[in-house]
């Protein structure tokens, strides 16, 4: 959880005349770590009054991967070795914001097949729209089933999620959406209620989440991670609820019927294109070596 | 726009990669295959010696013009037949110490049969018969090659010699025969001669000539009878008609004129005397008198001539005959009639004749057709007969020739080399073959199972087949230790795959060194 976000939990919590939850701003210190404590207490009120920019300007990660732990991670960066996957997503992004125009948008990632590699997908895909230092994005983990995204997550233990949202466990919007070490980028995680919670996609209140963290800021873009479009409903759902579906298509593996079948089940309308993922490429032998210094 | 074949080639080296274990294996395993083929390859050692063949037959020559033969001689397919004979393949056999005599008859007929597929017969140019054997053991293939071509070349040469002596005989026997032909037409022509003696030449056109004469002589004696017959007919309408003449100036006649004479008496005495004047009373009754004398006289000639006349004869009355025209006339009838007998007889003779000269003829014609076949029969045969003959000196000489080797013409222009190096493929061949095969042989795999897997592969499948709008075509990204490995492993696989390379040409060397 940033600063900011907790920042602004403290002024809604203060003009609420809700005493700060000490306890629970400890609980929150003691993941993470000493950078946090050191900043003085003035600080933080001065970050209400800010602008959006700004505010995602001083969206400042407490734990921020280096280049080493990215690329461990599989998520791009702008200095790897080898830039054509990095360069692959940037041009995924700048075809995105094209078709969006000057909205920020909710998209919808869905793959095939299983192991499409919807998460690789939107994981980077997020992380490639806030390359650029005034956006920002958000990945919503849908995929039940198999949550991938949960190994971003810094915190310890059990994260709140969405599935904790949807069901009532967690009122509070901001406790499920945790930093992943990714500048800019953050997740809500499945949850920690498991799969039964899936019946709860249809309730309306996913829907309000979407549009409520859609309309917080204007430079966040929300990126939902979906199961496989052939056999989930709830991709369909969530591809409702978004204003883009991106069919992830892995290298390989899937007929043209196949492909043709889940560009059906998406529809038209919402069916932003294609990504063709996970392709062979013979490894590239450059003199550029990875930088190994950590910020 | 990339085309078809060019993405297609991309996606086999992206898949090549992704499979290259598997090719790598795939290399090593056809590459070591080939090379222990080429290892235990039997070595196969061939010679060959070419001969010069100027095969004319004998015979054509010396028959040309008078026999035709029915054949062209082919000389592979005629070296062919010696070469691969069972006579000869035992001589080669036995010659080159192969054959032992403890070799069972099925043994034997093996080697006949191994040495039969070894060998090659082939016409290299117009007179040129190359003969060549291939063996595993260099010595007993120079050995064989050399003895084949020795052996079919003292076979050629008896096979010739026989020829000749064949052409020679047959040549004589030829002579015999016509000679005897020629005897026996001779002999019929002689007995024919003697047969029929009056066969000389120039017997038909005698015989020819003498029956137009005797046509000419019957013709000549038809016309003469002719003529004598209108004679004896004039002459006998002269007769005829004299005697009616003679008859007019008989006695009538005489009546008449005494008739005329008293009347004229009468009409003088009548200018005087009247006619009861006695004279001219005795007058009148003399006329009277007569004219009664002529009127019976002339009655009777008239009974005469009619009763003649019945009877078909000519009255001639009889004082008549005496006349000497009469006679004369009568001479000349009888002159005639005689003149026609004689003709006659004489036509009668010359038709007799006629018939004779023409069945003579008739038959010296029949003769002389039998002799005129018999002579020409003779003619023919004794042409041929000389020109046999003089054939028969040109074998006798081409005979000599042969048998003192001077018409030879069967050598040995290439003799049979002692082979050092084995032909057909060598090691080297199937190295270069498995090398290359290995290397194209599973990326050819690899490519047909790329083809036919319908497996979404590129873009351009999304966009161009499905229509689907392609944002971006996302490579795989590996953690870096995997990157890392990827990297060594690929190095790795390159490193192999030239080793073993190097492993081929270290075979190949030792191999040319003699160490295997």
């Amino acid at each position: 959880m940033s600063k900011i976000e907790e920042a602004l939990r403290r002024a809604r919590a203060e003009r609420a005349g809700e005493p700060t939850a000490d306890g629970a701003r400890d609980e929150v210190r003691d993941g993470w770590g000493d950078g946090e404590r050191q900043k003085p207490a003035a600080s933080r009120g001065a970050l209400i009054g800010l602008t959006a920019a700004e505010e995602i300007a001083h969206m400042r990660e407490e734990r921020p991967y280096g280049p080493a732990e990215l690329a461990q991670r599989r998520i791009i960066d702008k200095e790897m070795t080898d830039p054509r996957v990095a360069d692959a997503f940037r041009q995924l992004r700048t075809s995105l914001l094209q078709k969006s125009g000057d909205r920020n948008f909710v998209l919808t990632v869905t793959s095939v097949a299983d192991g499409g590699g919807t998460s690789f997908v939107a994981i980077n895909l997020a992380a490639a729209i806030a390359l650029d230092e005034s956006k920002t994005a958000l990945v919503i983990d849908c995929n039940l089933r198999q949550p991938s995204l949960d190994a971003l997550l810094q915190t310890e233990g059990e994260a709140a999620g969405l599935t904790d949202y949807l069901s009532g466990q967690e009122r509070n919007v901001e406790r499920i959406i945790h930093p992943v070490g990714i500048p800019r980028v953050r997740l809500i995680p499945t949850g920690t209620q498991g799969r039964s919670a899936m019946e709860y996609f249809t309730a309306p209140q996913l829907g309000h989440l979407i549009t409520s963290l859609r309309q917080r800021y204007r430079e966040r873009y929300i990126i939902i991670d979906a199961p496989p479009v052939k056999d989930s409903a709830d991709t369909r759902i969530l591809s409702e609820l978004s204003d883009h579906t991106l069919l992830v298509v892995p290298y390989g593996k899937t007929t043209p019927a196949q492909v043709a079948d889940a560009a059906i089940a998406i529809g038209e309308e919402k069916l932003v294109g294609c990504v063709l993922n996970n392709e062979v490429r013979v490894p590239l032998f450059s003199t550029r070596r990875p930088t190994q210094t950590y910020a | 726009m990339q085309s078809e074949t060019e993405q297609n080639l991309r996606v086999l080296y992206r898949e090549a990669f992704a499979h290259r274990r598997v090719l790598v294996v795939a290399f090593i395993a056809l590459t070591a295959v080939a090379l222990l083929m080429g290892l235990s390859w039997p070595k196969k050692y061939s010679s060959s010696t070419t001969i010069l063949v100027e095969g004319r037959s004998i015979i054509e020559p010396l028959m040309s013009g008078t026999a035709v033969r029915g054949d062209v001689i082919d000389r592979t397919r005629y070296a062919r037949e010696i070469i691969y004979g069972r006579g000869m393949m035992t001589k080669v056999l036995e010659a080159t110490g192969v054959l032992q005599e403890d070799l069972t008859p099925r043994q034997v007929e093996e080697l006949i049969e191994k040495m039969q597929k070894s060998t090659t017969v082939e016409q290299v140019g117009e007179n040129l018969i190359r003969i060549q054997f291939s063996g595993t053991d260099p010595e007993l293939v120079y050995d064989t090659t050399a003895k084949m071509a020795d052996i079919f070349i003292r076979e050629a040469m008896a096979a010739r010699a026989t020829e000749s002596n064949a052409a020679f005989q047959f040549i004589n026997e030829q002579v015999a025969q016509y000679e005897g032909t020629l005897a026996a037409s001779e002999a019929r022509i002689n007995a024919l001669h003697k047969r029929y003696p009056e066969l000389t030449p120039g017997a038909e056109e005698d015989a020819a000539r003498r029956v137009a004469e005797i046509r000419g002589t019957i013709d000549r004696i038809q016309q003469e009878i002719r003529e004598a017959q209108i004679r004896r007919a004039s002459l006998e309408e002269q007769l005829s008609g004299e005697a009616e003449g003679a008859l007019m100036a008989g006695r009538v006649q005489e009546y008449r004129a005494r008739i005329g004479e008293l009347q004229q008496q009468l009409d003088t005495l009548r200018l005087t005397y009247h006619d009861t004047y006695p004279d001219i009373v005795q007058l009148k009754h003399q006329i009277q008198e007569l004219e009664q004398a002529a009127s019976n006289e002339e009655a009777k000639i008239e009974a005469e001539r009619r009763m003649a006349r019945a009877e078909g004869r000519t009255y001639i009355d009889q004082s008549l005959r005496n006349s000497r025209v009469y006679q004369d006339l009568q001479a000349q009838m009888y002159d005639v009639n005689t003149t026609i007998r004689t003709l006659e007889a004489r036509l009668a003779d010359a038709r007799q004749r006629l018939e004779e000269e023409m069945a003579a003829a008739a038959r010296i014609q029949e003769i002389a057709a039998e002799f005129q076949a018999l002579t020409r029969d003779h003619e023919v045969n004794r042409t041929i007969y000389q020109d046999l003959l003089r054939r028969r000196e040109n074998a006798r000489v081409s005979m000599n020739l042969n048998t003192e080797h001077q018409g030879f013409n069967l050598r040995v222009v290439e003799p049979a080399y002692p082979s050092h190096q084995p032909s057909g493929p060598r090691l080297v061949h199937f190295a270069a073959g498995g090398v290359a095969l290995a290397a194209v042989l599973p990326l050819g795999l690899l490519f047909g199972v790329l083809l036919v897997d319908p497996r979404v592969r590129t873009g351009s499948e999304l966009t161009n087949q499905l229509g689907l709008p392609l944002l971006a075509t996302v490579p795989h990204l590996d953690k870096p230790r995997e990157a890392a490995a990827e990297r060594r492993g690929l190095v790795l696989s390159v490193a192999i795959v030239l080793a073993t390379v190097v492993a081929v040409l270290v075979v190949l060397v030792l191999r040319l060194q003699g160490v295997i």
